[in-house]
C-alpha cells in the first residue's frame, strides 16, 4: 500500500505544474462570486495558456494579448507584448510548456486516464507543424489583415482557442450570477463547445494533442529552443547516440531540445551514459542523475519555502475582502419618484438619468431625460471589442429607419485604449457617439466587465430589453417595433 | 482474472470516453437545432426564445448525467487498478539507428558491394522524395500566402462567411503540404529501415570510426542571446511609453463576448 502510494506521489514537476496553474488563477473568489479580477496586475502576461477571462485569473493570457495588439496595430506597434514573448522565451523557452502551463497539466492529467494511448509516428511528427500554420493564420495574418480596417478580431481566440470556452465561457457560465448571459450563446458558443469537446477527449488518447498539434504559443516559444536560458541540455562527449532519450519522449522530437522539446525532463531517466542534465542545474532543478551537492537539498527547501510564501500572499492578496465604494455618480442623477416605478437597470424598471459628452461635438452632450416620448437605444461599445465593432452599422441602420422616434447613442466604454475620433472619422457614422467618461453610467445600467450590452428603453423610459452580447439589425428592429406601436 | 480485467479496462474506458463526448457533442447539437427550428424564429429570423438558458443546459446534462458519472468512475477505478500502467514502449527511432551505424562505416566503401550500392541508392531516394515535398509544400505556400496576403479577402465584416472562405481556399494547398510531407516522411522511415541491414553488415567488416565532435557556436549563440534581450527589454519599454501595457490591462480586465465563444 505505501509502495502503491509513493508510486503515485506527485513528481517535482507536476508539483511545479499546480503550483504555476494555482498562482495564475489567484483569484479564487471570481469562482464564487463569477467574475473576473479587474486589478492592475491583469497588465502582465503570464508565461503560460491561461485565459484572462478566467474568474480566477490575475494575469494577461500571452497570445491573448498578441493577438490584440497585432489587431489594434494600425493604432501602435504591438512592441509590448512582442518584448514579453520575447523574455519569456529567452529565458525558459519551452520549459514553459512543461512546467508553467495550466494547459499542458490538463492535458497530462487527461492522458492518465488508462485508454490505449496513440503512440507518435512520422504521422504525429508532420501533425505538429500544424500548430505553425494556425499561428501564421489566426494568431498573425488574419488580426493584422483586419488592423487595416481599425476592426480587432483574435481569430485564434474566437474560433479555436479551447482554454477560453473552458476557463472563460464555461467558467462563467457555471455560475447562476451569469444566468442571464446563456440568452447570447449560439453557433459560435456551440461550435467552440464541440472543439472542446474533441480536443479535450483526444487528450485522453494523444499526449499533450494540443500541445503538440495546434497551441501557437508553444510554436512562438519553439522559436527559442536553442537559446533559451534554462532547459536540458545534452553532454555531448558522453553522450553515444544510442537514441533512448528520442525514444523515451512522448513528444514529436527529432533530438533533446529542439523546437518540439517541452524540456520535462522525462529523457534523463532513460539515458544509459547520464548525459542529459539540466542547463544552470546548480541553482535550477535536478535530473535524476545529476550528482546533487549537499548544500542543493537545503537551497530547494529554501525556494519551496519562498515560492509557498509567494503563493500564499497572492492568494491573501487577490481574495482580500475590498472595501464597499460608495455609489454616488456626479452625471447619474436618480429621479424624484413620479409613479411606483423603482429606477434601476432591470427589465420593467425606470432607466436612471445621465449626461454623457458626446465625441466631435464641441461642449454637446446626450441626456438622457431629453429624450423623453421617444424609444431610446443605448449601445456600450469599445474599439477594441469585436462584436462591438460589427453591430455598430445596425445601429446606424435603425438610426437611418426611424430618425424621429427612436433615439439612439453608441457609448464607449470608460477604458479608451484607441483614438475614438480617429476611428470614428474612418467611419461612416452618424449617430451619436458618447463617452462614458467614468464608468459610472454603465455601472448604473448593470453592466459589468462584458461587452457589447445593448439597453432598450420605451417611451416613458422604462427599460424593456438589457442584455450583454451581439445583436443585428432584425433583432433590434423586433425589439423596437413594439415599443413604438406602444 | 484479475490480469485479464486489468488489460480489457483501458478499452472499456476508451468507449466510455468516446461515448461520454459524443453525448456532449450531440446535446450540445441539439440545443443549437432546437432553440433554431422554425417555432422559435420569427418571420425576421430572430429567437422568440433564447438558443440556450441555464435551464435547458441542466436539464440536457441531466439526461446524459448517468454515462457522464459512469464514464469518470471507470476512470477512476482504472486509475486505482493501474489499468494500462506499464513501461512505455522503448523503440530507437530507425534514423537514429542508421545514423549510428553510418557513423561507423569504413571510411572507403568497396564499390562493388552490393549492399553499398543500396545504402546509395536508398539515400539518393530519399533525397529525391524530400526534393519532392519541398516542391509541393513551397507550392502550397506560395498559393496559400497569395490567398492570405490579399487585403481583399478580408474587407467583409461578415467573419463567418470569411473564414469558411479562406479555409475553402487553403484547404486543398494546406492538404497538399501535409499530404506530401506524410508522403515523405513514411517513404523515408521505410527507405532507412531498407538501408539499415546493408549498414550493419557494412559497418561490421569495416573499422569503427568515432562520431565526429558536434561543432559548439556557444559564443555565437550567447552573443545572440544577450543582443535578443536587450532588444526584448527596449521592445518592453518602448511598450510600456506607448500604452501598450494599458492596452493589454483593458483588455485583461473586460470580456470580450465573442473572444471567449459566448456569442
Amino acid at each position: 500500500m505505501l509502495r502503491w502510494l509513493k508510486s503515485r506521489l506527485p513528481t517535482q514537476r507536476r508539483l511545479i505544474q499546480l503550483y504555476s496553474a494555482l498562482l495564475y488563477n489567484a483569484h479564487l473568489k471570481g469562482f464564487v462570486q463569477g467574475n473576473i479580477y479587474t486589478g492592475p496586475t491583469k497588465a502582465l502576461c503570464v508565461p503560460g495558456f491561461n485565459c484572462y477571462s478566467c474568474p480566477g485569473a490575475v494575469g494577461a493570457c500571452p497570445l491573448g494579448s498578441l493577438q490584440n495588439a497585432l489587431a489594434s496595430s494600425g493604432a501602435r506597434a504591438p512592441t509590448y507584448v512582442l518584448g514579453i514573448l520575447m523574455l519569456f522565451g529567452l529565458t525558459l523557452g519551452r520549459t514553459i510548456c512543461g512546467f508553467l502551463c495550466p494547459m499542458g497539466l490538463a492535458q497530462e492529467l487527461l492522458y492518465k486516464i488508462p485508454t490505449p494511448k496513440v503512440q507518435k509516428s512520422p504521422f504525429t511528427r508532420v501533425l505538429s507543424y500544424l500548430k505553425y500554420v494556425i499561428l501564421a493564420v489566426f494568431v498573425v495574418i488574419v488580426p493584422l489583415m483586419y488592423a487595416l480596417q481599425s476592426y480587432p478580431v483574435p481569430a485564434f481566440c474566437k474560433y479555436i482557442c479551447p482554454v477560453g470556452t473552458l476557463e472563460g465561457a464555461v467558467g462563467l457560465l457555471a455560475h447562476p450570477v451569469n444566468a442571464e448571459a446563456f440568452s447570447m450563446l449560439g453557433l459560435l458558443f456551440t461550435r467552440k463547445f464541440v472543439i472542446l469537446v474533441i480536443i479535450t477527449s483526444i487528450c485522453v488518447f494523444v499526449y499533450r494533442a494540443f500541445c503538440r498539434f495546434l497551441c501557437p504559443l508553444g510554436a512562438i516559444y519553439g522559436f527559442f529552443s536553442r537559446l533559451a536560458l534554462l532547459g536540458v541540455k545534452v553532454d555531448q562527449p558522453r553522450c553515444t547516440d544510442c537514441g533512448a532519450c528520442v525514444a523515451r519522449c512522448p513528444m514529436d522530437i527529432r533530438r533533446v531540445g529542439d523546437h518540439e522539446c517541452i524540456h520535462c525532463g522525462a529523457c534523463m531517466a532513460a539515458c544509459p551514459t547520464k548525459a542529459i542534465a539540466w542547463k544552470g542545474a546548480r541553482i535550477t532543478l535536478h535530473g535524476h542523475e545529476t550528482p546533487r551537492p549537499a548544500h542543493a537539498r537545503g537551497g530547494r527547501a529554501l525556494a519551496w519555502a519562498l515560492a509557498l510564501a509567494v503563493l500564499g500572499g497572492a492568494l491573501w492578496f487577490y481574495n482580500r475582502s475590498e472595501p464597499m465604494v460608495a455609489d454616488g455618480a456626479a452625471s447619474i442623477v436618480t429621479q424624484a419618484p413620479q409613479d411606483d416605478i423603482p429606477t434601476g437597470s432591470e427589465v420593467g424598471m425606470r432607466c436612471p438619468d445621465f449626461t454623457v459628452p458626446l465625441y466631435g461635438a464641441d461642449g454637446a452632450a446626450f441626456t438622457l431625460s431629453a429624450q423623453r416620448g421617444k424609444v431610446v437605444v443605448i449601445n456600450f461599445w469599445a474599439t477594441w471589442c469585436t462584436p462591438c465593432c460589427k453591430e455598430l452599422p445596425y445601429f446606424q441602420q435603425l438610426a437611418d429607419a426611424y430618425p424621429d422616434d427612436v433615439a439612439l447613442v453608441a457609448i464607449h466604454s470608460a477604458l479608451v485604449t484607441d483614438d475614438v475620433p480617429a476611428y470614428l472619422a474612418k467611419m461612416p457614422y452618424t449617430m451619436p457617439f458618447a463617452l462614458d467618461e467614468t464608468g459610472e453610467v454603465i455601472a448604473s445600467l448593470g453592466g459589468s466587465t462584458m461587452l457589447p450590452q445593448t439597453i432598450i428603453l420605451d417611451r416613458n423610459g422604462l427599460i424593456a430589453y438589457n442584455q450583454v452580447g451581439s445583436v443585428t439589425y432584425n433583432f433590434l428592429e423586433a425589439q423596437v417595433l413594439p415599443l413604438l406601436e406602444q | 482474472m484479475a490480469k485479464r480485467i486489468r488489460r480489457a479496462w483501458p478499452w472499456l474506458t476508451a468507449l466510455l470516453v468516446i461515448l461520454a463526448a459524443a453525448l456532449l457533442i450531440a446535446q450540445a447539437v441539439a440545443v443549437y437545432a432546437a432553440g433554431n427550428a422554425p417555432e422559435n424564429l420569427t418571420e425576421a429570423g430572430v429567437h422568440i426564445q433564447p438558443v440556450y438558458s441555464r435551464e435547458i443546459v441542466l436539464a440536457r446534462l441531466r439526461a446524459i448525467g448517468a454515462p457522464l458519472w459512469v464514464c469518470v468512475a471507470a476512470a477512476v477505478v482504472g486509475l486505482a487498478l493501474g489499468a494500462g500502467a506499464g513501461e512505455p514502449r522503448l523503440s530507437v527511432p530507425p534514423e537514429r539507428q542508421l545514423g549510428r551505424l553510418m557513423a561507423r562505416l569504413p571510411a572507403v566503401l568497396p564499390e562493388a558491394s552490393a549492399d553499398a550500392a543500396l545504402l546509395h541508392r536508398e539515400a539518393q531516394n530519399r533525397r529525391r522524395a524530400w526534393l519532392a515535398c519541398a516542391v509541393a509544400c513551397l507550392a502550397a505556400l506560395l498559393f496559400s500566402a497569395a490567398y492570405l496576403l490579399d487585403p481583399g479577402h478580408f474587407t467583409s465584416w461578415e467573419l463567418e462567411a470569411v473564414m469558411g472562405r479562406m479555409l475553402l481556399a487553403l484547404a486543398p494547398w494546406m492538404g497538399l503540404a501535409f499530404g506530401a510531407l506524410c508522403a515523405a516522411a513514411f517513404f523515408h522511415r521505410a527507405s532507412v529501415r531498407r538501408a539499415i541491414p546493408a549498414a550493419r553488415r557494412l559497418a561490421a567488416m569495416g573499422r569503427v570510426s568515432p562520431l565526429p565532435p558536434p561543432a559548439k557556436p556557444e559564443r555565437g549563440r550567447a552573443a545572440l542571446r544577450l543582443g535578443l534581450y536587450v532588444a526584448a527589454a527596449a521592445l518592453v519599454v518602448l511598450g510600456v511609453l506607448n500604452g501598450g501595457l494599458r492596452d493589454v490591462l483593458v483588455k485583461a480586465i473586460n470580456i470580450c463576448t465573442e473572444c471567449i465563444g459566448l456569442g
